[in-house]
C-alpha cells in the first residue's frame, strides 16, 4: 500500500467562463488527518471541494486520489475511494430513509463487499440515530433529519476519504457533535476527511490542518496555530477578526 | 411494502384479463369469430401495447429527470414521433408498417436530441432547461405538422387528423406487429435502468459522487422512452395524460422504487387504455369518441386529486 497523500492537487486550477475560480494550486492532504477548508463566501471553498471530489474537472493541472489521477479513474472507482456530502439534501421522490442510506452501497454492487450491505447500512442508520425513522419517507423529514440521512448514506459508502460540504449546516448541537465524533473516529482508523464549514471554533477542536481560502487562492495551509491568526483571518475575511486562547481553546470572533 | 406491490400487480393483472374478455365480447356489431379475430382482438392487443408503453415511458421520464411533471408529451418525444411518421407517410410509406414506426422513432430521437443538446450543461442535461426546451420543440413540431397536414394533397396524410387526440379504431394485426417489438425492446431497456433511477433521485451531483453515471442513465432512459412511445404514436396518435397519471397513482400506492413501479405501471397503463378505448367505442355508439379525449376527461380531475393528496402527505414535491 502506498503511503503518499490521500489527496493531492498538482497545479490544479479551475476556470468557468472568464472567471478564474481557483488559481493554480499545489497541496497535499496527508492520510489520517482532518483538514478544514475555511474562508469567506465565494472565496473558492466549494470549488476546492469540487476539484477534490472530481465533480469539477481541473482546467489545468491534476487531482490525485490515493496516488492516481482522478481523470484515469471510473466513477465507481472514485466512489469507492471517496464519499461526498453535498449541501443539497433534496430527494425527488418519497423514498424511505433506509432506501436512501442503501444507495451509499452503489459503488460496491457486484463485489464481495456487497455481502456486508445490510450490516453496513444498519450501522450507519444507528450511528446517525435514525432507527426510529427508517421507514419514513425522506421527503417528510425536517432539514436536519434529512441531513443525517445523507450523512448515513455517505458513511455507508465506506470510502477512505470523506469530503463534507457544510455537514453541520442544518444540524442541532447534538447532531454536530455526532458528526464531529464520526470524523474523529474516521481519522482514528487512519483515514482522511476534508470538511468545509463556517464554524471555525468547532473545527479547531478536531482539525489537524486548515486551508484558508481568499479570492480564489489558498492563502495558507497549516495547523491552527499558524493559520488562525488575527493577521491572516482579518485579511481573508476582510474584517477585523480577533483570536483568543490557543490549542483546542482557540476562539475566533469579530469584535 | 413487498406484499403490497405484489398484491397490486396481481390485482391489475386479473382486472386486465377480465377487461380483455369484456372488450372482445362486447361491441356494436354482432359478435362473430371473424369480428373477434380481425377487429376486436388486434384492437385490444394494441391497447395493451400502447398503454403499457406510455406508462413505462412516464416512469422513465419522471425518474430520469427527477421531476414528477415530466411526460413523453412534454419533452418533445410524442410530437417528434408524429412528425417523423407524417414525413414517412408523405414520402409514400404506408401506415402501420415497421417502416413508419422506424421513421417515428427517428423523429422522436431527433426531437429528443435537440432538446437534450439545448439543455446540456457541463456535459449533463440540465432538467429545467430540458423541460422548457421540450415545450418549445413540441409546439414547433405540432405547428409544422399542422401545416404539412393542411397543405398536403395526400389522402393518407390528411387522415392523420385523428392523431391530435388518438384513436385505436384502425388497429390491425399488422399495426400491432409494427408497434409491439419497439415497445418490448423499450421495456427491456427500461428495466436495466431501475436501480440507477432510484439513486438519481439524489440529484445529479450526489448521484454522480455515489458512482452513478448520470448522463449515461439519462440517455439510456430517453432512448427507451423513444422506443416505448414513438411507434405507438405513429399508429394510434398522441394520447395524453397516461404517462403523467399512471406513474403518480402507482407511486402513491406502492412507493417510488423504480423496479416495481415499472412493472405495476405497465399493467395499469394497459388497463387504463383498454378501459378508455372500450368506453370510446361504446359510450356514444355508433359514434366513436377520440380515446385521448376520454383519458384527458378522466385523467385531469383524478390528477388534481392526486396532486392535492400527494402535496398534503409529503409536504410538497421535493
Amino acid at each position: 500500500m502506498t503511503r503518499g497523500p490521500a489527496l493531492e492537487l498538482r497545479d490544479a486550477s479551475c476556470t468557468t467562463g472568464n472567471r478564474l475560480r481557483l488559481h493554480p494550486t499545489n497541496l497535499r492532504v496527508p492520510r489520517g488527518t482532518i483538514v478544514a477548508v475555511i474562508g469567506r463566501n465565494g472565496s473558492g471553498k466549494s470549488t476546492m471541494l469540487g476539484l477534490m471530489s472530481s465533480e469539477i474537472r481541473p482546467t489545468t493541472g491534476h487531482v490525485l486520489l490515493d496516488g492516481d489521477d482522478t481523470e484515469d479513474l471510473t466513477l465507481t472507482q472514485r466512489a469507492r475511494r471517496r464519499a461526498v456530502l453535498t449541501q443539497d439534501t433534496t430527494v425527488s421522490f418519497p423514498f424511505s430513509v433506509r432506501d436512501v442510506v442503501s444507495w451509499g452501497r452503489t459503488p460496491w454492487q457486484g463485489t464481495p463487499h456487497a455481502a456486508d450491505d445490510d450490516a453496513v447500512i444498519d450501522d450507519a442508520i444507528t450511528r446517525q440515530d435514525l432507527t426510529a425513522l427508517v421507514d419514513r419517507p425522506v421527503t417528510s423529514l425536517s432539514g436536519g433529519e434529512r441531513k443525517r440521512v445523507h450523512i448515513a448514506r455517505v458513511l455507508a459508502q465506506r470510502a477512505a476519504v470523506l469530503l463534507l460540504d457544510e455537514a453541520d449546516a442544518d444540524l442541532d448541537l447534538v447532531g454536530r457533535r455526532v458528526v464531529d465524533d464520526l470524523v474523529v473516529e474516521h481519522r482514528a482508523r487512519g483515514e482522511t476527511a476534508v470538511v468545509v464549514s463556517h464554524d471555525i471554533n468547532r473545527l479547531v477542536r478536531i482539525c489537524d490542518q486548515f486551508i484558508l481560502m481568499h479570492e480564489g487562492r489558498v492563502r495558507l495551509m497549516g495547523p491552527s496555530a499558524q493559520v488562525l491568526t488575527e493577521e491572516h483571518l482579518s485579511v481573508a475575511f476582510g474584517a477585523t477578526v480577533s483570536v483568543t486562547g490557543e490549542g483546542d481553546a482557540l476562539s475566533v470572533h469579530i469584535p | 411494502m413487498r406484499a403490497r406491490w405484489a398484491l397490486l400487480a396481481l390485482l391489475l393483472a386479473v382486472l386486465l384479463v377480465a377487461l380483455c374478455v369484456v372488450a372482445i365480447e362486447v361491441g356494436v356489431a354482432q359478435t362473430t369469430t371473424e369480428i373477434i379475430w380481425s377487429i376486436r382482438a388486434p384492437r385490444v392487443a394494441m391497447a395493451l401495447v400502447v398503454g403499457s408503453g406510455l406508462a413505462l415511458a412516464g416512469v422513465l421520464m419522471q425518474g430520469s429527470l427527477g421531476n414528477p411533471l415530466a411526460d413523453p408529451g412534454i419533452v418533445g418525444v410524442s410530437a417528434g414521433a408524429a412528425f417523423g411518421a407524417v414525413v414517412a407517410v408523405g414520402l409514400g410509406a404506408a401506415f402501420n408498417t415497421p417502416m413508419t414506426s422506424v421513421a417515428a422513432c427517428l423523429g422522436a430521437a431527433a426531437a429528443t436530441a435537440v432538446v437534450v443538446a439545448v439543455s446540456l450543461h457541463d456535459r449533463r442535461p440540465e432538467v429545467v432547461t430540458l423541460l422548457l426546451a421540450g415545450v418549445a420543440v413540441t409546439a414547433f413540431c405540432g405547428a409544422v405538422l399542422a401545416m404539412i397536414v393542411s397543405m398536403s394533397a395526400s389522402a393518407a396524410v390528411r387522415s392523420i387528423t385523428f392523431w391530435s387526440s388518438g384513436s385505436l379504431a384502425l388497429s390491425t394485426w399488422g399495426a400491432v406487429w409494427a408497434v409491439a417489438p419497439f415497445v418490448v425492446a423499450g421495456a427491456a431497456v427500461a428495466m436495466t435502468t431501475a436501480r440507477s433511477l432510484d439513486v438519481l433521485s439524489l440529484g445529479d451531483r450526489a448521484a454522480s459522487s455515489a458512482g452513478v453515471d448520470v448522463a449515461a442513465v439519462r440517455y439510456r432512459a430517453l432512448a427507451a422512452v423513444v422506443l416505448l412511445v414513438a411507434a405507438g404514436v405513429a399508429s394510434v396518435g398522441i394520447i395524453a395524460f397516461v404517462g403523467l397519471l399512471i406513474p403518480h397513482a402507482m407511486r402513491m400506492i406502492i412507493g417510488p422504487r423504480h423496479g416495481r413501479l415499472l412493472v405495476v405501471s405497465a399493467l395499469a397503463g394497459a388497463l387504463l387504455i383498454l378501459a378508455a378505448d372500450t368506453l370510446a367505442r361504446l359510450v356514444a355508439n355508433p359514434i366513436e369518441i377520440p380515446i385521448g379525449a376520454i383519458t384527458a376527461v378522466i385523467g385531469a380531475p383524478v390528477f388534481f386529486i392526486l396532486l392535492r393528496h400527494t402535496r398534503a402527505r409529503q409536504g410538497g414535491w421535493a
